[in-house]
């Protein structure tokens, strides 16, 4: 287990600052002038973030290359020994590539049992039961203070063809953090797999406005249940969650071919196909299907492809 | 007589600098690796 630092020199400041400002909000003048009521001078250290750059994903003979950019965000989440949420603070990254430094401020001011973080970062709403976090795609939400688990959605992306970018708001990493001094380390593991979908039509032009990939048993019935279901912070063992993607697309295709890229939690053992279950991928009012010859395993951090010829 | 309190009285505060502790997280990121084609063996 670990101890990290206990911030409450921090809190007492802050209460003192909240005195002060509530102080101010009197609307009579005083009558007693103080010299020694000075404002409150304040350091504070703010990074300056760009808005438009995310985790990059780049499809280099199938393998997709990762890499973060300066002003990615990620959580850094402390829980206590019955892994419920004490804190939640984003971090932003002030460099880039595989490996990069992310800049915040560890709020929590008690007792961590452990720490992790998680991309995307829970960075909307204030993390009350009335307003909790949530990320800004809306992959991970329903996390609040003093609870030990939040939900995973499955959120409609738009404008997909050909580019793997779409997966930065939804490909959800997670790892434990070390603390030396100051310092967070972290390893993040991927919590989903990726579908690559080469698909071909018979015809040019079509706009495939909805894409599935949907898995059945050899008997026909869904292979999974359609909820993509919650996690606890420490363990994302639980999380997986139906083969039944959707991504929703508005362009039209150049030619007759295109790439899409779909994704999915394998949870930890991993999805499991037998012989004779099959996949069955639909696309722009075309259908097909494609079945398992062999036992398969389908699981986190891989790309799987998938070729596609409607008839 | 007890002395009477002066409600408009302004707080004491002492000039005071405060300091944010800033965290850093070094964090790597792992590629996606080649699962390979899910049917190739029915291609």
């Amino acid at each position: 287990m670990l101890r990290f630092n206990i911030m409450k020199r921090y809190i007492t400041l802050i209460a003192a600052v909240c005195a002060v400002l509530a102080s101010c909000q009197k609307t009579e003048e005083p009558k007693v002038s103080h010299e020694e009521t000075n404002p409150i001078d304040m350091t504070l250290n703010v990074s300056i973030a760009s808005d438009d750059t995310k985790v990059t994903f780049e499809d280099v003979d199938n393998v997709l290359r990762t890499a973060w950019e300066v002003g990615d965000k990620v959580s850094v989440v402390a829980v206590d020994a019955g892994n419920k949420l004490l804190s939640n603070d984003v971090f932003t990254a002030t460099s880039s590539g595989k490996s990069a430094t992310f800049t915040g401020t560890y709020t929590n001011d008690t007792w961590a049992n452990e720490v992790f973080v998680i991309y995307p970062a829970l960075s909307v709403g204030s993390g009350t039961a009335e307003s909790k976090w949530k990320s800004e795609s809306g992959v991970l939400y329903a996390a609040y203070k003093g609870n030990a688990y939040f939900e995973v959605s499955h959120p409609d992306v738009s404008n997909v063809l050909n580019d793997p970018s779409h997966l930065k708001n939804v490909a959800v990493m997670h790892g434990q953090a070390t603390m030396s001094g100051s310092e967070f380390d972290v390893t993040l593991a991927h919590q989903t797999y990726v579908i690559k979908l080469n698909l071909t039509f018979p015809v040019d032009g079509v706009t495939p406005n909805f894409i599935y990939v949907r898995g059945f048993d050899k008997s026909g019935t869904s292979k999974h249940p359609s909820k993509f279901g919650w996690t606890y912070f420490d363990d994302f063992t639980y999380l997986s969650s139906s083969t039944s993607m959707l991504l929703k697309n508005y362009q039209t295709i150049s030619g007759n071919t295109a790439t899409v890229y779909m994704y999915g939690f394998a949870g930890v053992s991993g999805r499991t196909y037998n012989v004779d279950d099959y996949f069955q991928i639909e696309a722009g009012g075309y259908v097909q299907r494609k079945t398992f010859t062999k036992e398969t395993t389908i699981v986190n951090g891989k790309m799987y492809t998938v070729n596609v010829e409607f008839e | 007589m007890k002395e009477e309190k002066n409600l408009y009285e302004s707080p004491k505060v002492e000039t005071m600098e405060i300091i944010v502790e800033q965290a850093v997280l070094q964090s790597s990121i792992p590629d996606m690796e080649d699962g390979g084609d899910l049917f190739a063996y029915v291609e």
